[in-house]
């Protein structure tokens, strides 16, 4: 009796042992790895398990992977990023650019990203094909890529976005604005005439000083610049010369005059004024139909005006890329992974819009619309934000969007001219700490000067000698030898 | 202090004691002192080299006091170091003006259901963030919404003043929100000891004929130095340590503000977020502490060599 229950009892165990194992080993060899990628949007979508699901539906057969994505606003990513990479966290996928926090450079410089130039050709050849070979030696650093770039735009451009109904209203000819200074005489009238308006929203980061376009080769806070068709190739500090003391000059003249709002260089919150109808101007970066974009996301008629040509810089070609971390386990699935989301409009558009006849139904073979009873606001998908996910031209666009949006975008590439830099990476590590300094100076310094705060003939001259205390002409001896270095070598070729 | 032993014998004698402490200085060890290697960061360029932290940490390359450059290199060395300094010396000594007179004004008030209703609304503050009070200061001072320009200059028909473009009041207004926030916490810290104080000393001096006013001096105020010396001594550990929030969120990170909101946390979170640099955040971290450590113990030297009871070691 005794003995019998312990047998049985055994049997049990060793059933139980037994199919453990088994489990397991069958489970080692089917398991699919689990993908886990972060990416900025508009924020976590209510359905966005609904949409993993479907994905992993698809994934599973295709590649043997399950996704995980981890969503979150713009503010939330530029706070999340740095520590997850300084972190170590395990995961796989995410989001860079060249004006990221760690930008694309520093992330490579710090050793966060895996180098796939082999492995690109290897498990994601059709998604490095489809790609202008602009993109592809664009993105090198040293002649290695760390990342896959967004297939989209390559140029850049600045100018004015305003609301059209306003300047027809006043009769303005907005075709006539060559310059930025000469948006002038329509702010006057608007001041005049709409004293709640705002006429231009020159808010610090977004700022008309963007428009004299300097070609920033050392990085966004340094004013250590060359002229995007410089014939010299001389490296030089921007705040000496006479076109940005007549930039300062002029925002002055306008921020005292009430044509900036008086806070603008603390304001930092610059879409709620524009959604709620308060801004006639303000300073963007422009694109093929970037007036009917604005207009749906905005719900004003909004056009276009452009001050500067469409140029391509190095950082341009930076401007939107997926890099592998050097936590995933599995970089060949991950790889496998992108060369889908890059190549194939089913899995592509699921990201980006959601579930068929849910989150959208279909007009036509391009564009999409709500379905029946789905807005913007009670959906429970819309990440928006396409250009952050990779190949624009696999994506569906918004019925209120331009069907031809993609071949524009093509033929807008084709006539921007290149900066005679491109191609250029500077490397920060000779001169870290002057960086450091200097970063620090932009920031207490340039919010004031570019939104016409402060006056910029007492406060320029103090900019100018802070900058040189804190090492700035160190930086642009140490960028203009590697400058010359980089000519010399490309030269050679 | 008796005859000296040696710690053996100590040990021998208390040994179910030592065993008590164990646990705690397992703990102590592993949590405050194990870290602690991780200071080799500040001389280190680090990089992902190996697979783990560590692994990374311990190939990474030897940079000596490179990364400490960055932090007397630059023009602005000085103005950070002396607002941390200023800042601090001002919150040490005006905080502990305040907080030892509420207290003593509130032990001596006639209606102690009064005093607590007092005592709770100046500790509330304590319990709200800088970045909810950052959002009520800009209430107050926000250009075209602002409490202060919309509805008090403009009924006294002053211009509006742009409370952000203009470092000038931002000295004052910072000690008060320092004061804000932390004279209520140190107030109640306070009334405890002065409630501890023995009765006794009270009544004989006032059969001696004291008034209160001698009574305050005499008695509550020499109670209270042992604790006033510990609270400031603690507080000058920590003078190179700027409360990171007040100087941060109050002035809204405001760049025009920074020559007089800039401290040295402030600063190496403004410049090494964008670089991402942990070995020079690390200098930075490692910098003020050991100027904190050896402020205090040049501080409680003093002291001792003074008064040896009120030296905290």
């Amino acid at each position: 009796m005794f003995n019998q229950k312990r047998l049985v009892s055994l049997a049990v165990l060793g059933l139980l042992v037994f199919s453990l194992v088994a489990a397991s080993t069958v489970a080692a060899k089917t398991a699919p790895y689990e993908i886990k990628w972060y990416y900025p949007c508009n924020g976590p979508q209510r359905d966005l398990e609904l949409i993993i699901d479907e994905a992993n539906k698809y994934l599973v057969p295709k590649i043997n992977a399950t996704l995980k994505m981890f969503q979150m606003d713009f503010g939330t990513y530029a706070q999340k990023l740095p520590v997850l990479l300084a972190s170590g966290e395990k995961f796989d996928i995410f989001f860079i650019a060249s004006w990221t926090t760690p930008s694309y450079r520093e992330a490579v410089a710090k050793g966060y990203l895996v180098d796939i130039t082999t492995l690109w050709d290897k498990y994601a050849p059709k998604s490095k094909a489809q790609l202008p070979s602009g993109f592809i030696y664009g993105t090198q650093i040293n002649g290695r890529n760390y990342a896959i770039p967004a297939n989209k735009e390559l140029a850049h451009q600045w100018g004015f976005v305003y609301r059209a109904d306003i300047a027809k209203k006043y009769g303005f000819d907005m075709s006539k604005i060559k310059k930025f200074e000469d948006i002038e005489s329509m702010l006057k009238v608007v001041k005049e005439n709409a004293p709640d308006m705002i006429p231009l929203q020159n808010t610090v980061n977004e700022t008309g000083y963007k428009m004299l376009d300097f070609d920033r080769i050392v990085s966004d806070t340094i004013p250590a610049v060359l002229y995007n068709d410089s014939k010299d190739m001389k490296v030089f500090n921007e705040l000496e010369t006479p076109e940005v003391k007549q930039y300062f000059r002029t925002v002055r003249k306008w921020y005292l005059a009430g044509y900036i709002p008086a806070d603008a260089p603390t304001m930092t919150n610059f879409t709620e004024p524009r959604r709620a109808g308060k801004v006639f101007a303000y300073c963007g970066s422009l694109k093929p139909y970037v007036g009917e974009e604005v207009t749906a996301s905005l719900g004003f008629p909004m056009e276009a005006v452009a001050v500067t040509p469409p140029v391509v810089q190095t950082r341009d070609a930076c401007g939107s890329m997926m890099a592998i971390s050097r936590t995933c386990k599995n970089v060949p699935t991950a790889l496998k992974f992108l060369e889908l989301l890059n190549t194939d409009p089913y899995l592509m558009n699921l990201i980006l819009y959601g579930i068929e006849g849910k989150h959208y139904v279909k007009i036509n073979a391009r564009q999409i619309k709500m379905p029946p009873g789905v807005t913007r606001q009670n959906t429970g998908y819309r990440v928006g934000n396409n250009w952050v996910f990779g190949n624009q031209y696999i994506t569906y666009v918004w019925d209120n969007e331009n069907p031809n949006k993609w071949e524009a975008y093509k033929n807008w590439n084709l006539t921007a001219t290149n900066a005679k830099s491109r191609g250029f990476n500077f490397d920060f590590e000779p001169v870290k700490n002057e960086i450091a300094a200097c970063n620090a100076v932009w920031n207490e310094y340039m919010p004031g000067l570019t939104t016409g705060a402060v006056d910029p003939d007492t406060v320029l001259p103090q900019a100018i000698a802070k900058f040189k205390a804190a090492g700035l002409d160190k930086i642009i001896a140490e960028a203009q030898r590697q400058l010359d270095a980089w000519l010399k070598k490309t030269k050679k070729k | 202090m008796g005859q000296k032993r040696g710690f053996w014998h100590e040990f021998k004698k208390n040994k179910a004691l030592f065993l008590m402490l164990l646990p705690g200085f397992i703990v102590l060890l592993l949590n405050n002192y194990l870290p602690m290697f991780g200071v080799i960061i500040a001389f280190k360029n680090f990089k992902f080299v190996g697979d783990t932290f560590i692994e990374s940490l311990l190939k990474s390359e030897w940079v000596g006091f490179k990364n400490f450059k960055f932090l007397f290199n630059t023009a602005d060395a000085y103005a950070i170091t002396r607002n941390t300094l200023l800042y601090n010396l001002a919150f040490i000594v005006i905080g502990l003006v305040v907080a030892v007179g509420l207290a003593v004004a509130l032990s001596e008030m006639r209606f102690p259901r009064l005093a607590r209703i007092y005592q709770g609304a100046m500790f509330l503050p304590y319990f709200l963030s800088w970045v909810v009070a950052s959002y009520l200061v800009y209430a107050f001072l926000g250009f075209d919404t602002g409490f202060i320009n919309k509805t008090i200059l403009a009924r006294l028909g002053l211009p509006p003043v742009s409370w952000y473009n203009d470092p000038r009041p931002w000295p004052f207004i910072l000690v008060f929100m320092h004061l804000w926030k932390w004279a209520g916490y140190n107030c109640v810290v306070y009334l405890a000891a002065i409630l501890s104080i023995d009765p006794e000393y009270y009544e004989a001096a006032i059969i001696d004929g004291a008034s209160k006013w001698q009574q305050i001096t005499n008695i509550t105020i020499p109670q209270l130095v042992p604790l006033m010396t510990v609270l400031t001594l603690l507080n000058i550990g920590r003078i190179f340590y700027a409360d990171f929030g007040l100087f941060f969120h109050i002035p809204r990170n405001t760049g025009i503000l920074y020559p007089v909101t800039n401290v040295i946390d402030t600063y190496v979170y403004n410049t090494l977020l964008y670089m991402g640099d942990i070995g020079m955040s690390s200098a930075a971290g490692l910098y003020q502490a050991v100027v904190g450590f050896t402020l205090v113990i040049i501080t409680n030297t003093v002291i001792r060599k003074t008064n040896r009871d009120y030296a905290l070691f």
